[in-house]
């Protein structure tokens, strides 16, 4: 469970002053729950999903994940929880360049110590879930943009997270991928997964089953999504 | 993380393999001129060997012009060779002769006497032995073999010399002992001459030693020369100090300079590792290490290159040097590693969600 009390974050604006990218925002996110967080560029929800990972710390407020204050936690702590709890997905996949599939989604279990083989085996079972065990000594480059995100995915997924956080997770896909990447998220949540997305598409967030929208730094909705009503 | 290093590593050859040869050319110039200093600073020790040989003592008051014009005087006791050996320098000295030269006027004829310190043969009948240089027994009509009358003493000529000591080869040679009767000078020396090992003490020092231990003697010796020689040796040394701070600096910048650059090229990476969990001090070493390495295959090069450069530079002699330094590869590891680890430390410290969100396509 994420709970988010009275979040607050501020940057420096470059022709000085400052510029207030989330504004007291409280939230509360459950077991098993698809949250879509929408709203216009500069509404602040990148930050709030950020702030959300233990990415970014807030200047105001607490987050707590699980029962723990994320920002109690030192540097090498919020690593650790990153590393255990939460998995990230990413718009522009940033899957790294040099690595083949396969490293890339065991690399989360390896640096979680689970040995090569472990994580080996954990990754191959992903791969192949989602449609790219013969990708697997393919590198980043030599992937289409559906079956890098989808490898994302997979890396997110590696070391069994508590909930999956993802950036735009269609925003640099086509359709055809996009939909495929979508029915895997409502997949995995029907599966019991946590996911908290961002996104433009408005679509999109009528698939999770909560959406919750933002402006200027603020909550000004919080529904269940029509997906949700219908069913 | 080994996975991450070498992919990394592998990645950004280009300039690994800049940074590598750079640091080998590095590391192979000081290699190589430590190998020609050490060459050259054998080459003065071995002329302080070969000239050492030459070290000449002689009276105070006699000039060495005087000397070297065959103008012979006494002024030095029989009984200096002792007190030079139970004398602080005497542990450098390996072998000494003492003579006694002097001029003297045989058949009408001027001939010189010298007396030497040698293992003499002794003679039956009270024969005093003797070599004649050719000069002398071409005056003096002698052969090997013959004696020559002189005085109450009578010289039994031994050989003729054609290369007698010194080029003296108007002088008669004989023990000291008879030459000290016959000049009527008992118990005098006009030079004593010094061998040894000058290694371990600078030849300018060991006279003054000596000429302490003996007072009213001066040793002539070659230290203005190992003087000289020694100088070029220490404006090399001095120049090499130099070079290897110039060195340090230059491969400093450039590592620093790579580590920059890498690091803000890689920034997206980077945010990614630590999204996804690497601590800071981790993903810092993890570029340090990176560093360390180059720095190290960049300076195992060059150390293997030092011994081929220098012996092109100073030739055979570079085989006498001692071989560059290991501690040169380790100095070079240990340089880029510190050189990268404050630019790495900045680059762990970005919030990765800066670097994630500002490298966003």
């Amino acid at each position: 469970m994420i709970e988010i009390h009275e979040v607050s974050r501020t940057f420096a604006a470059p022709g000085g002053g400052e510029v207030k990218a989330l504004d007291g925002v409280s939230l509360r996110i459950g077991q098993g729950e698809l949250v879509a967080i929408v709203g216009a560029s500069g509404s602040g929800k990148s930050t709030l999903l950020f702030t959300m990972g233990g990415l970014s710390a807030p200047t105001g407020g607490r987050v707590v994940l699980d029962g723990q204050a994320v920002y109690d936690l030192d540097q090498g702590g919020r690593a650790a929880l990153r590393r255990d709890a939460i998995g990230f997905v990413f718009q522009t996949f940033n899957l790294v360049p040099y690595l083949t599939t396969l490293e890339n989604v065991m690399l989360p279990a390896i640096l979680a110590k689970r040995g090569r083989r472990e994580a080996e085996a954990g990754a191959m079972r992903l791969l192949e879930r989602l449609g790219l065990g013969d990708r697997r000594h393919h590198r980043p480059a030599q992937l289409s943009v559906g079956e890098r995100q989808r490898a994302g995915i997979a890396r997110s997924l590696v070391n069994d997270p508590g909930v999956i956080l993802a950036d735009e997770p269609t925003g640099n896909l086509d359709p055809e991928s996009a939909g495929h990447v979508v029915a895997l998220l409502r997949q995995l949540n029907e599966e019991g997964q946590t996911i908290v997305l961002v996104t433009h598409d408005a679509d999109l967030a009528e698939q999770a089953s909560r959406v919750v929208r933002l402006r200027a730094g603020r909550i000004i909705e919080d529904r269940p999504s029509m997906r949700k009503l219908a069913s | 993380m080994w996975m991450i290093l070498l992919g990394g590593l592998r990645r950004r050859w280009p300039e690994h393999l800049l940074a590598g040869v750079v640091i080998a050319a590095v590391v192979a110039g000081l290699g190589a001129l430590r190998a020609t200093s050490s060459a050259a600073e054998a080459e003065v020790h071995d002329i302080a060997h070969r000239l050492g040989r030459n070290m000449l003592l002689l009276p105070a008051d006699v000039a060495p012009a005087d000397f070297y014009a065959q103008r012979y005087r006494g002024g030095l006791s029989d009984s200096a060779p002792e007190r030079i050996k139970a004398s602080p320098a005497g542990q450098h000295i390996k072998s000494m002769e003492a003579r006694l030269y002097g001029n003297l006027e045989v058949q009408g004829r001027p001939v010189i006497l010298v007396g030497q310190d040698l293992g003499w043969p002794a003679l039956p009948d009270g024969r005093v032995p003797a070599v004649a240089g050719a000069e002398a027994a071409r005056m003096l009509g002698l052969k090997a073999g013959g004696t020559l009358p002189l005085g109450a003493d009578r010289l039994a000529i031994l050989e003729v010399s054609d290369q007698p000591p010194d080029g003296l080869d108007s002088a008669l040679f004989l023990p000291v002992e008879a030459a000290q009767r016959l000049l009527g000078r008992p118990g005098e020396l006009s030079a004593i001459r010094l061998a040894g090992c000058w290694c371990r003490v600078d030849v300018k020092t060991l006279g003054a030693q000596i000429e302490a231990a003996l007072p009213g003697s001066r040793a002539i010796t070659v230290a203005s020369v190992l003087q000289a020689q020694q100088g070029t040796v220490d404006v090399v040394r001095r120049y090499g100090t130099a070079l290897h701070l110039l060195a340090a600096a230059l491969v400093v910048a450039l590592v620093a300079g790579l580590a920059i650059a890498g690091a803000r090229r890689r920034a997206r990476e980077l945010g990614l590792l630590s999204a996804i969990g690497v601590p800071p001090g981790r993903l810092a070493s993890l570029l340090v290490l990176e560093s360390a390495l180059v720095g190290l295959a960049g300076g195992l090069a060059g150390w293997l290159w030092a011994d081929p450069i220098s012996r092109y530079l100073v030739g055979a002699a570079a085989a006498a040097a001692p071989a560059p330094s290991f501690a040169l590869v380790l100095g070079a590891a240990a340089l880029s590693a510190a050189a990268a680890a404050f630019p790495a430390l900045r680059a762990a410290a970005l919030d990765p969600a800066v670097a994630l969100r500002e490298t966003a396509a």
